[in-house]
């Protein structure tokens, strides 16, 4: 696939509470992505959103009851927690293929009222005696075998949840909004051995949304200066159960590898470690950011954890990761989360980041890792200058 | 998370040790256990412990276990 790409800006995310029912920011996410835009609701030629449990919604229906774009094209896409990012590579390819001049892509998640403490594991294909094996205990096993075979220790997962609640404490529209030292993750409440309460990504509400649209048609929008390129949009599922393969070893994700390096080639990537600007990783724990970091190419397998405690992913380090505060502290509403880092990575290229901005980023990475590593987008925009 | 022998993976708590005797590489064996009950009823599944001293691995009623990762013993 080549040029000429569409692109995407104006996506708005958010991390609420809501009351039971209908998500309630979403409407007012689209029409701040309509607004930054420069398109009415009208514009949109099809909507797709994210969304995972079948309690936040149903068919493209919920995104037209919504939005109120009664009659509209809508398909609700679900690929675990790579919904968001799947559903922002459904509508490029409708606006790349000359179907849509404008796409909605959109993410939302309303799992607070649900009185679950973590999140509601139906998903998982419960067994009637054994149960299902939680997302912590999953990851969980993860950590182990990392410490078991390259000596990482809860302090090196914790200089993780450090960094990112560090940089969300400055995103005003972070769920979570407070720095933490090591010794409270260390000493957070245990889920799954090694990992506690702080390795884990918050269960949240929230919305975000995207449009995108062609080239010579961006160029007579208000952000004709500056919208960024979409330059890959990739996913790869290895299978829907990848921990029960006897081959996988729990040192990291084929999935996330395979869609990587598909990704870069689609870029036109040759050195992801001196081209990758920042990235928005998948940390839905703090091991899962450290395999992210090898995964993606961004450095060696076994070197993550002094990647971060070294201070080289830190917001104003070699590869910025999670400069946002990354799920850790916008926690992590399922289909949301891949529409919130496309909001992220085109407003940290287009030098208006909500947060931390990270400086001279000219690619951006955006990344979801679905359910054990079942299913795995990335994505990467480049700034203005990067376009043909 | 087990690697059985002859192939397959599954789930299981480990029982009969003490967590800190769980380390991946752990050679393990299945044994069949209630693993809940009420109102009368039992429910049973397999855990899995440590191998035991003995070479004759072999059972009437399960395949033996292999080495694997084991998950961590859950909270009763």
């Amino acid at each position: 696939m080549t040029e000429p790409r569409s692109r995407a800006w104006a996506a708005r995310p958010s991390a609420s509470t809501g009351r039971p029912g209908r998500p309630t920011c979403w409407p007012t996410r689209a029409s701040e992505a309509f607004a930054d835009a420069g398109v009415e609701p009208s514009d949109v030629d099809a909507i797709w959103v994210g969304s995972l449990y079948p309690f936040t919604g149903l068919s493209g229906g919920m995104a037209v009851d919504a939005l109120k774009l009664f009659g509209k094209p809508a398909t609700h896409v679900e690929n675990f927690c790579a919904s968001g990012l799947d559903a922002f590579r459904n509508a490029c390819y409708a606006v790349a293929a000359g179907i849509c001049d404008v796409a909605l892509a959109c993410g939302v998640e309303k799992i607070l009222d649900q009185s679950a403490s973590g999140l509601p594991l139906d998903v998982l294909g419960a067994h009637p005696v054994m149960g299902s094996v939680s997302a912590p205990a999953v990851f969980a096993l993860a950590a182990t075998r990392a410490m078991d075979e390259w000596g990482w220790t809860r302090e090196d997962l914790a200089a993780v949840a450090v960094k990112n609640h560090d940089n969300g404490a400055d995103h005003p529209k972070a769920h979570f909004r407070r720095q933490v030292s090591v010794d409270q993750v260390l000493g957070s409440p245990c889920l799954a051995w090694p990992l506690g309460r702080l390795d884990a990504c918050g269960v949240s509400d929230g919305a975000a949304a995207a449009v995108i649209t062609r080239p010579d048609l961006a160029r007579d929008l208000p952000h004709k200066d500056d919208f960024p390129w979409v330059k890959a949009v990739q996913l790869s599922v290895h299978t829907g159960w990848p921990v029960y393969k006897s081959d996988f070893d729990y040192l990291g994700f084929p999935a996330t590898r395979q869609a990587a390096r598909q990704a870069y080639e689609e870029a036109g990537i040759t050195d992801p470690r001196s081209e990758i600007g920042l990235a928005e990783v998948h940390d839905c724990f703090t091991i899962t950011e450290l395999l992210n970091i090898g995964d993606l190419g961004l450095c060696d397998q076994p070197e993550a954890a002094a990647f971060v405690n070294d201070g080289r992913a830190n917001f104003d380090g070699e590869i910025p990761i999670n400069a946002s505060g990354g799920l850790k502290s916008f926690g992590h509403p399922i289909g949301a989360t891949g529409c919130r880092m496309i909001y992220e990575v085109t407003r940290q290229l287009q030098e208006r980041a909500d947060g931390r901005q990270v400086k001279d980023a000219s690619f951006g990475l955006a990344h979801n890792l679905g359910g054990q590593g079942s299913a795995v987008a990335v994505t990467i925009l480049g700034a203005n200058d990067t376009g043909p | 998370m087990i690697d059985l022998e002859g192939g397959g993976r599954i789930f299981l708590d480990v029982t009969d040790c003490q967590p800190d005797d769980v380390h991946p590489g752990l050679d393990v064996e299945l044994t069949f256990r209630r693993i809940h009950g009420g109102g009368g009823y039992n429910n049973y599944y397999w855990k899995c412990r440590p191998n035991s001293a003995s070479t004759d691995t072999a059972s009437t009623d399960t395949a033996s276990g292999g080495t694997g990762t084991p998950i961590e013993t859950r909270q009763a």
